[in-house]
């Protein structure tokens, strides 16, 4: 597809017109400045559509992607062509595009689309149209790029109450205090050096009173972990409750508190590996669809 | 980092500076130094060394102030000056303004129609010289354009730019070809509408239809170019371009008298005569020059319309002609006996003097034309075109004082002596000579070429009288021994074959290239020899280009691909050679290891192992690893 620009226009307005003088002139001279013009027409016609074509493009989504929030893909445009370089390329996809301003022959250029998926689930792309004014600025071309590339997109996570989520006969807010050495509680007790503890730990008070290398030990915190019982949550509004169980699954995580969680009657185990929540997010994305 | 902004600037003024220059010649002095103070304003302004708080619709106020005064001045005779004088400040004040997209593209039409309205006034081969950087420099600004249309503040690493500019280049290269098919296959017309212009360098020719003793003085020393006759090489005695009779005789002047010819043409020979094609330049008269004497004038240059036994033009020449003319070359032609009193009138009360002595030289008897030449190159008389003295009684002067003159003197003696003997006698004035270009095969024939000659009337014929001297070194035998001509010479073959065939190029040639070409596919066989002998004279030509693409090709081959595929097609060379051809899709180690031969196995085996070590590892091939691999290649 071409579409025609306003400088186009002119461009073809002002051809016509040198034409028509150089037909009433008789000049040959006007003739061949006539001829230019149009020879132009035809040249910016073949390098234009050569400059579309001989491209690929592949979008890359982010590894969570979330409803209704702004997300940044990563758009890569490969010119597949060994010799020759492409120019003022733009790449429209997701209703955003961005602008290549040069690719070099058998490489490959990336750039951002943000882009906001309204509804959480498996999300699809289709096509990217491929646009380009080059060589001048007189026409635009189109070509679309016939790819689909599929996203999930988790719900939009909705901040709500975490406590509903905890076990309900633990006070602890998540965690435990352990009277077993470790590195994350309160000061044990000092103790002497030994090779292999971590430099940070060293007390350096201690060690200038005593002359020896000595150590802080700390007391180990044992984790509470969480069961998200989305089945048995209040489904009323169940992208509601959706968007709440996700914020759950984010905000425990980030405290490092396994979560796990129990949705169609599947039961996931808590974890706290990133696949992890990956997986309870893809679920979450997924209910009720098939 | 190159911001394309500053690049677009660069290639714009340079491109304002382009246009300029193709109007330069026809702009008065005042509109130059206005084009010149605001480009340089607008460049220091660009630059960064001025601030220049002038608002916009200040400058659109002073562009239609600017427009306006040379608008006024159109007037019929003069359209396209003012126009251009009113162009050339509107781009200055353009490079003034603040500069967005439109702003650009305006510049590049103003610099179009700058050189559109150059061409208007002069169709001189001059035109390429700004053309040519005119079409460079807007196409690379086209294309910078395209880039600043897409964002103003964008930037462009180094190596990028000159990929910009080679596209620009490659844009050129495509498009001539292209300019040049449709410049060929445009529609032409036999009657422009606007023919008017074109005109102007049309009233510098100085030959008219009059002769009064001492103007050819002014004109012979001028070598601008009066007309290009195609035609085979003749013998030199035979190079007089007759242009117009002159019968009427005042006294001092010869002008020509009745409209119509003297006397009817010859026909055309047998042998077909010898054939013109005249490319005569605007002279702002009616003649047509033909070699002595033309028996046909075809003044649509092809030989379909033969003009009706005259030499004149429909209209005054105020541009370019082409005609076709067929000559016999020879020193007299039939005349007939009617009016011939016509010839030999002279005026009231001319002089006594001049008459007595005419009838005392044809009172010796015999050929008394042959008595009044003898006179007049006995060496009695000198050739001169400096210091001649004008007076009253100019051919008095020449005869009894001084003795000296140009060719008008000469023939205007000759012609009232013979005119006071009683014998028929007019002057003709056209032009003597040429310079042969053998490599376009035409005679260039200048100004300083301009000649008077006699002819009188003798027997039913009329005989052509050169009385000016032979041995006298005219200007024109001057310029014939310069090694000015010679120069002149190659560099109007340009100008011939850019006359002939871009200036020239209209309906007729058109009519007849679509002829030859339909004939060419519809019935090959007919040009076949035609063809042949083209072929065998364009194949050197055509040999040489090849091998020049070829060779370009290759280089370019060479310079794109990557040293690894070289060394690697070097490789495959070698072991084809060798009698092992790689598998498709077969890996280098697989492809050695299946060599037999034990010694070249280990060879081969060494090379791509130093191969591998730098291709799958990602390091750069230097030159010394390249010559490495190039010795083991050769060790195969």
């Amino acid at each position: 597809m071409i579409r025609i620009s306003k400088a186009g226009w002119l461009y073809i307005l002002v051809t016509i017109l040198i034409g028509l003088s150089a037909v009433n002139t008789g000049n040959n001279l006007v003739y061949i400045i006539a001829s230019a013009l149009l020879s132009y027409l035809l040249v910016s016609g073949i390098f234009g559509r050569r400059n579309i074509h001989g491209l690929d493009a592949e979008v890359f989504f982010p590894d969570e992607v979330f409803a209704r929030t702004e997300a940044l893909a990563e758009v890569r445009v490969r010119n597949l062509r060994k010799r020759t370089p492409v120019f003022l390329i733009t790449i429209e996809v997701g209703g955003g595009s961005c602008f290549f301003p040069y690719i070099a022959p058998n490489s490959t250029e990336s750039g951002f689309v943000p882009m906001t998926f309204h509804r959480r689930g498996a999300a699809e792309l289709e096509g990217a149209v491929v646009s380009s004014n080059f060589p001048f600025n007189f026409f635009k071309r189109f070509r679309t790029l016939k790819k689909k590339w599929r996203a999930t997109v988790y719900p939009m996570p909705l901040r709500c109450s975490l406590s509903a989520f905890r076990d309900g006969g633990s006070r602890h807010r998540g965690e435990k205090e352990l009277n077993k050495a470790g590195y994350e509680a309160d000061i044990l007790s000092i103790r002497d050096y030994v090779p292999g503890d971590p430099p940070k730990y060293i007390n350096w008070k201690s060690t200038a009173k005593t002359g020896r290398l000595k150590v802080k030990e700390l007391s180990a915190i044992e984790r509470q972990q969480v069961t998200i019982d989305f089945d048995s949550m209040e489904k009323e509004d169940v992208e509601r409750a959706l968007s709440c169980a996700t914020h759950a699954v984010l905000s425990f995580m980030r405290t490092g508190v396994p979560v796990g969680l129990l949705i169609g009657g599947e039961m996931l185990r808590p974890g706290l590996a990133v696949v992890h929540k990956r997986l309870l997010l893809t679920r979450l994305a997924l209910y009720g669809q098939n | 980092m190159v911001r394309i902004e500053t690049l677009l600037r660069f290639v714009t003024y340079l491109c304002a500076v382009a246009g300029f220059s193709a109007a330069r010649p026809h702009l008065g002095a005042v509109y130059t130094a206005g084009f010149a103070a605001l480009s340089s304003l607008a460049l220091l302004r660009d630059s960064g060394k001025l601030t220049l708080p002038v608002p916009r619709w200040f400058l659109n106020l002073a562009s239609l102030g600017v427009l306006a005064p040379s608008l006024l001045q159109i007037s019929i005779e003069n359209i396209v000056g003012p126009v251009l004088e009113g162009l050339v400040l509107l781009l200055g004040i353009k490079l003034l303004e603040e500069k967005k997209t439109r702003d650009y593209m305006q510049i590049y039409l103003i610099c179009m129609f700058l050189l559109i309205g150059s061409t208007l006034i002069s169709l001189n081969i001059s035109f390429l010289f700004y053309f040519i950087p005119l079409m460079l420099l807007s196409t690379a600004g086209l294309i910078l354009l395209a880039f600043f249309s897409h964002d103003p503040g964008l930037a462009l690493h180094g190596r990028v730019v000159p990929k910009v500019f080679s596209q620009s280049l490659l844009v050129c290269a495509v498009s001539i070809p292209a300019c040049a098919l449709i410049f060929v296959i445009l529609p032409r017309t036999d009657f422009p509408l606007f023919s008017l212009f074109g005109r102007v360098e049309a009233a510098r020719s100085g030959f008219s239809d009059s002769v009064s003793l001492g103007d050819v003085t002014e004109i012979q020393e001028d070598p601008t170019v009066v007309l290009r006759a195609e035609m085979p090489e003749i013998a030199e005695k035979d190079l007089y371009w007759r242009g117009v009779e002159l019968d009427r005789f005042d006294g001092v002047s010869w002008r020509r008298g009745a409209e119509r010819p003297a006397e009817p043409w010859e026909s055309i020979p047998r042998s077909g005569g010898t054939d013109q094609t005249i490319y005569l330049e605007p002279s702002g008269a009616r003649y047509l020059f033909a070699l002595d004497r033309p028996v046909a004038i075809y003044p649509d240059g092809i030989g379909r319309r033969k003009s009706p036994r005259s030499n004149l033009w429909h209209e005054n020449i105020l541009q370019r002609i082409r005609y076709r003319a067929v000559s016999v070359p020879s020193d007299s032609a039939p005349g007939t006996d009617s009016d011939l009193d016509r010839y030999l009138a002279l005026p009231a009360g001319f002089s006594p003097r001049i008459s007595e002595f005419a009838a005392k030289i044809a009172g010796q008897g015999g050929d008394s034309i042959a008595h009044f030449v003898k006179l007049l190159r006995s060496g009695q008389y000198e050739y001169s075109i400096e210091g001649l003295h004008k007076s009253d009684a100019p051919l008095e002067d020449f005869l009894f004082e001084y003795r000296r003159g140009n060719c008008e003197y000469f023939a205007s003696a000759l012609g009232a002596m013979l005119r006071s003997a009683g014998i028929p006698a007019r002057l003709v004035a056209g032009y003597r000579g040429g310079y042969y270009n053998p490599a376009g095969k035409y005679y260039l024939v200048l100004q300083k070429n301009a000649h008077v000659w006699v002819e009188a009337y003798r027997a039913g014929r009329w005989l052509r009288i050169d009385p000016t001297p032979v041995n006298a070194l005219t200007p024109e035998e001057a310029y014939r021994e310069s090694i000015l001509l010679r120069v002149r010479l190659l560099f109007d073959t340009f100008d011939y074959y850019w006359g002939k065939f871009v200036i020239g190029y209209d309906l007729n040639r058109q009519v007849a290239l679509w002829g030859k070409v339909k004939t060419a596919i519809t019935r090959p066989d007919l040009d076949i020899m035609r063809m042949w002998d083209v072929s065998v004279l364009l194949a050197p030509y055509a040999a040489g280009a090849a091998v020049l693409a070829g060779l370009i090709a290759f280089m370019l081959r060479r310079a794109w691909r990557k040293p690894e595929h070289v060394l690697i097609s070097r490789f495959h060379r070698k072991m084809r050679k060798r009698g092992y051809q790689r598998i498709r899709g077969e890996g280098l180690e697989e492809f050695s290891n299946r060599v037999s031969d034990p010694e070249l196995k280990i060879r081969a085996a060494e090379f791509v192992s130093e191969f591998q070590d730098i291709f799958y590892r990602d390091r750069k091939l230097g030159p010394y690893e390249t010559k490495r691999l190039k010795s083991l290649i050769r060790c195969l």
